[in-house]
């Protein structure tokens, strides 16, 4: 049969597809990969089309009266395998491009935990529209169960900061780029400058330290 | 002077020592009891928890020391247990209005934080029951992230019932629904009307219920471990644990005994009502 092609040479395609994702979670989040992202859908939609094509041939086949029993009964095997395969084939597509849409989710949700409600410019460029959207989307329900239900006012209940058990109120801290005013809990104006120390309370710099405004001095962190 | 009342057990604290906590239980101790007596004063709250409270030991009134060992049990046990364990609200409610009590006590009138060396000390203590405390429901909404699927739907939902709080489940939801419209709009909407439906709940991440937890003896109870252990087997895919059940069918009755502060290490699902029902404690 001319449209036996061989389904397990591209269902690489969507193995590669994760297992590069997977490569580059690690470092951030990597491009959104559009064009094989669409390639496997097409390619969904092509075995789609293919098996529909067999099976209307298998029930001509069925309904040929030139052909012998035996032939029919060959006709019959074969075309029934190859439908199956691509049916795999379709099925293990959807499942990888549902991973790699899911991954890239939990990263982004990961980083709403490290890096605060806004996502660096870098990530907003490799991330897709939609995968914005579900960003904040994210940061309002987030907001709603820690601040709206929970009704929290004091400030420290942020879930999001107070990450690591504090071993004590105010760390030292060196700066590592021109980052401006910053106003403590306690009220003071402090003028964050690049090389510049500071004896500042933790829960100042958590956030600043993650974002890799300031870094801490000493071994104790 | 009434801050005598407020002192902790010692034997209590000392149960807590092998636990991984960032706050020394020393220093908890220490300044629980430089605590301001005003706080003892207003147990309403209080005295809901103990309401709940499935031991019954105080039905009165608890302590703040009482609610923080309270608190750093409940804590240990859900940072080390595989699945979500039953919410604990009251108890974080609670902790939460102590903590802002205690929070206004420490500042100036402005709002401002004091900042002689008592202070500094009661706001670093607060700063460690806070942790305590975030980290618990940081824990949990981790958890429930992952299994957020299994979680609100399908049949194992029912689970997880009653486990979720309100504001939780409310979370748990709104998460599902978002990753299946994003999904939606992405893929299963473009491929053939056959592969629209979403991933069975048998794919979805469910939490580990046979993974191994070392745990502490609170209260003599017994478990039937190993049964429960063939019945996991007897419908799962395990034919390695059925293989050795049937090696050794003797073993399959045995009941374990647990006795108060013995340690062991068992699988997790044949402890699981003992550890709700606080008769264990994870370490």
């Amino acid at each position: 049969h001319a449209s036996y092609s061989r389904p397990e040479a591209r269902s690489n395609q969507s193995t590669r597809l994760i297992a590069d994702l997977k490569r580059g979670l690690s470092t951030g989040l990597p491009a959104f990969e559009e064009d094989r992202v669409r390639h496997l859908l097409a390619e969904i939609d092509a075995l789609f089309q293919q098996n529909r094509e067999a099976i209307g041939e298998a029930l001509a086949d069925s309904n040929n009266a030139a052909l012998t029993a035996q032939e029919k009964e060959l006709r019959a095997g074969r075309s029934h395998n190859s439908i199956q395969l691509r049916q795999a084939v379709m099925e293990r597509n959807k499942r990888c491009l549902l991973a790699y849409l899911y991954h890239r989710l939990v990263q982004l949700r990961r980083m709403r935990w490290e890096l605060g409600p806004i996502l660096p410019a870098n990530v907003q460029l490799n991330a897709r529209d939609e995968e914005i959207n579900w960003f904040s989307g994210y940061n309002r329900m987030l907001a709603h169960y820690m601040q709206v239900v929970h009704g929290w006012t004091t400030t420290g209940f942020d879930l999001t900061v107070n990450r690591q058990p504090p071993k004590s109120l105010f760390v030292e801290v060196r700066c590592l780029q021109d980052y401006g005013q910053l106003e403590t809990e306690d009220g003071c104006l402090v003028n964050l400058k690049k090389g510049s120390h500071h004896y500042l309370l933790h829960s100042d710099t958590e956030l600043l330290v993650r974002q890799g405004v300031l870094e801490h001095v000493g071994s104790n962190h | 002077n009434s801050r005598s009342s407020l002192q902790v057990t010692q034997t209590d604290m000392s149960a807590e020592d092998s636990e991984p906590p960032p706050a020394p239980p020393t220093a908890a101790t220490a300044a629980v009891d430089d605590w301001p007596d005003e706080i003892s004063a207003s147990t309403d709250d209080v005295d809901s928890l103990a309401s709940d409270d499935p031991g019954g030991a105080n039905d009165l009134t608890v302590t703040p020391a009482e609610l923080i060992d309270e608190l750093l049990t409940a804590w240990c046990n859900e940072k080390l247990c595989p699945d979500l364990l039953p919410q604990r609200d009251d108890l974080v409610d609670c902790v939460r209005d102590q903590l802002e009590g205690m929070d206004r006590q420490v500042r100036l009138p402005g709002g401002r934080p004091t900042k002689d060396l008592a202070g500094y000390l009661h706001r670093l203590e607060l700063s460690r029951i806070r942790y305590v405390t975030t980290d618990l429901l940081r824990t949990r909404l981790a958890k429930i992230q992952s299994y957020a699927e299994s979680m609100t739907v399908g049949p194992n939902g029912g689970r997880w019932a009653g486990r979720l709080s309100k504001p939780e489940a409310d979370f748990a939801k709104t998460y599902v629904t978002s990753m299946h419209r994003h999904f939606d709009s992405l893929v299963l909407n473009k491929v053939p009307q056959f592969l629209r439906h979403r991933p069975t709940e048998l794919e979805a991440p469910r939490p580990n219920l046979d993974a191994f937890v070392f745990f502490r003896v609170r209260r003599p109870t017994t478990t039937a471990a190993t049964t429960s252990q063939d019945d996991n087997g007897a419908d799962g895919s395990a034919s390695a644990t059925t293989a050795v059940a049937s090696v050794k069918p003797a073993a399959e009755a045995a009941e374990v005994e647990l006795r108060p502060g013995e340690q062991h290490l068992m699988q997790f699902a044949p402890v699981e009502q003992l550890l709700i029902d606080d008769k264990i404690l994870l370490i």
